[in-house]
């Protein structure tokens, strides 16, 4: 047998290794290896984005009975951009621009009012990756009492 | 600290091969359910990064600004692990460090007290990018070295918003993503340990919520490998919005009815087989009608306290994973490679 028939025969050798070891390696269990993205140092994967905890959140206890006609609800929100609130005399937006920011709701006379308080977090693009775009929502105050406003009357 | 890496094709194949046999050593040989698994404890070194204010008299920076004591917040974290756990994992802080000063950024840059207390007030003149330098981290707190001691299996960073922590990042040979790119540079230490970052502007749901998300990166790697009903990591995470009437148990941001992110408190009623996961590894059994009254009615603490009690936590094996998944969770270096 010739050199180049036993270089050619090492080729095929390895060639039908490479093959197993590759058959082995990334076809058991049906799949690729791992569906990770691998990362050197510093770099940061393109396909995976780390998970965020939602902004803080927090509404101060409201004033109950009362017999104003206005109530001021205060509200603190990360990164926030607008509040609402929602209740039986109507729908207030405005804007976060003060921290915290204060929101002035209407009261109906004798009646209880069952505030839903909403919070619109900026969206923020941080490489590939793009957090906030979201509301938040809640019906109690940072003590987890209802928001629950019952006016009485003037 | 950086190791220098190996290259070439045929070096790559190698440490292709020695990976996989790694993993097949690692795999866990078959076994039936069994009982509760042995308990472990968890050493961790808890830094505290909390500089003192000179323009408010010297007051700690959560003082000042009405945030909350670190210290009930880590034994709620202890304790609300130990018993979603069943009292498998006690974490024990065999160390504190309280820092008086901020850490650096990846940039270099570093907070002034005052500086940050008016950022913070005003929601302006944060530093970017963000980003802490873990490296600085890692040397500063002697990181690898007590871990190669055997003094510490895992870091617990905790600090004021906008520190530029990851909540949760592997470092050690072989890391893996953990909620954030794997510490690379650290791959000569003797094993895998997780570095925590914590808020204490927020409480313990947010806490568990990111080992939450720690749990979720960690529980998709070893399940990499499964595909279709073998993979009950993704069995489990499932849930409405994603998988119409296949709900199970859904993942941190999504309650099995959530219709958005943190929607903890959808009053929405859907079908879930989630009850099934509370007789795992048996998963028999119909799905039933829920809603937010199951898991807390919104509360982000009970939420997560409700998901983390249904995670397999017994004895045995199968198909090569352990029906115990908490101790992956708890301890990467048991994670096959």
């Amino acid at each position: 047998m010739n050199n180049t028939a036993v270089r050619l025969l090492i080729l095929i050798g390895a060639v039908l290794i490479i093959g197993l070891l590759g058959w082995w390696l990334f076809a058991r269990d049906g799949g690729s290896v791992d569906v990770e993205p691998t990362a050197g140092a510093g770099e940061t994967p393109v396909s995976e984005c780390p998970q965020a905890t939602p902004e803080f959140f927090t509404v101060e206890p409201v004033t109950s009975p009362t017999d104003q006609l206005t109530q001021a609800i205060t509200v603190d929100l990360g990164n926030g951009e607008t509040i609402t609130v929602t209740t039986e005399s109507g729908t207030f937006t405005a804007p976060f621009d003060t921290f915290p920011k204060v929101i002035t709701i209407d009261l109906l006379p004798n009646t209880t009012h069952n505030l839903t308080v909403e919070g619109k977090v900026r969206e923020v693009v941080q490489g590939d990756c793009t957090y906030g775009g979201y509301v938040l929502s809640t019906t109690t105050d940072r003590n987890g009492a209802p928001l629950v406003i019952e006016q009485t009357g003037e | 600290m950086t190791k220098k890496k190996r290259g070439g094709l045929l070096d790559s194949i190698g440490d292709l091969i020695e990976d996989s046999l790694k993993g097949l050593a690692q795999q866990e040989p078959d076994q039936p359910a069994g009982g509760a698994p042995q308990p472990i404890t968890r050493r961790v070194s808890l830094i505290v990064h909390n500089p003192r204010v000179p323009s408010a008299g010297n007051e700690r920076l959560n003082k000042v600004l009405g945030w909350n004591d670190p210290a009930p917040l880590v034994q709620g974290y202890i304790d609300d692990l130990h018993e979603c756990s069943r009292g498998y994992v006690t974490y024990k802080v065999v160390e504190t460090r309280t820092v008086n000063r901020f850490p650096r950024k990846a940039d270099g840059f570093t907070y002034k007290a005052d500086d940050f207390v008016n950022a913070w007030r005003t929601r302006q003149g944060f530093h970017q990018p963000d980003a802490v330098d873990y490296d600085a981290l890692l040397d500063e707190f002697d990181m690898i070295q007590k871990v190669d001691a055997d003094k510490v299996d895992e870091f617990w960073l905790f600090a004021f918003p906008y520190a530029g922590y990851y909540e949760s990042i592997m470092a050690g040979p072989g890391a893996f993503w953990c909620n954030a790119p794997p510490l690379t540079q650290t791959a000569h230490a003797g094993r895998r340990f997780v570095i925590m970052g914590f808020n204490y502007q927020r409480g313990v749901g947010e806490m568990l919520e990111n080992f939450g998300h720690r749990a979720e990166s960690i529980m998709k790697h070893a399940f990499r490998n499964k595909r279709g009903d073998d993979n009950l990591w993704e069995r489990f995470i499932r849930h409405e919005f994603k998988n119409p009437g296949q709900a199970e148990v859904g993942w941190m941001h999504y309650a099995p009815n959530s219709e958005r992110d943190y929607d903890w408190g959808n009053k929405r009623k859907v079908s879930s087989r989630w009850r099934t996961w509370q007789n795992f590894p048996d998963l028999r059994g119909e799905a039933q009608t829920v809603d937010c009254n199951d898991w807390g009615n919104g509360d982000i603490r009970l939420h997560h306290k409700w998901w983390f009690n249904l995670l397999p936590h017994v004895e045995g094996a199968a198909d090569g994973i352990a029906y115990n998944w908490w101790k992956y969770i708890v301890d990467p270096n048991t994670v096959t490679w």
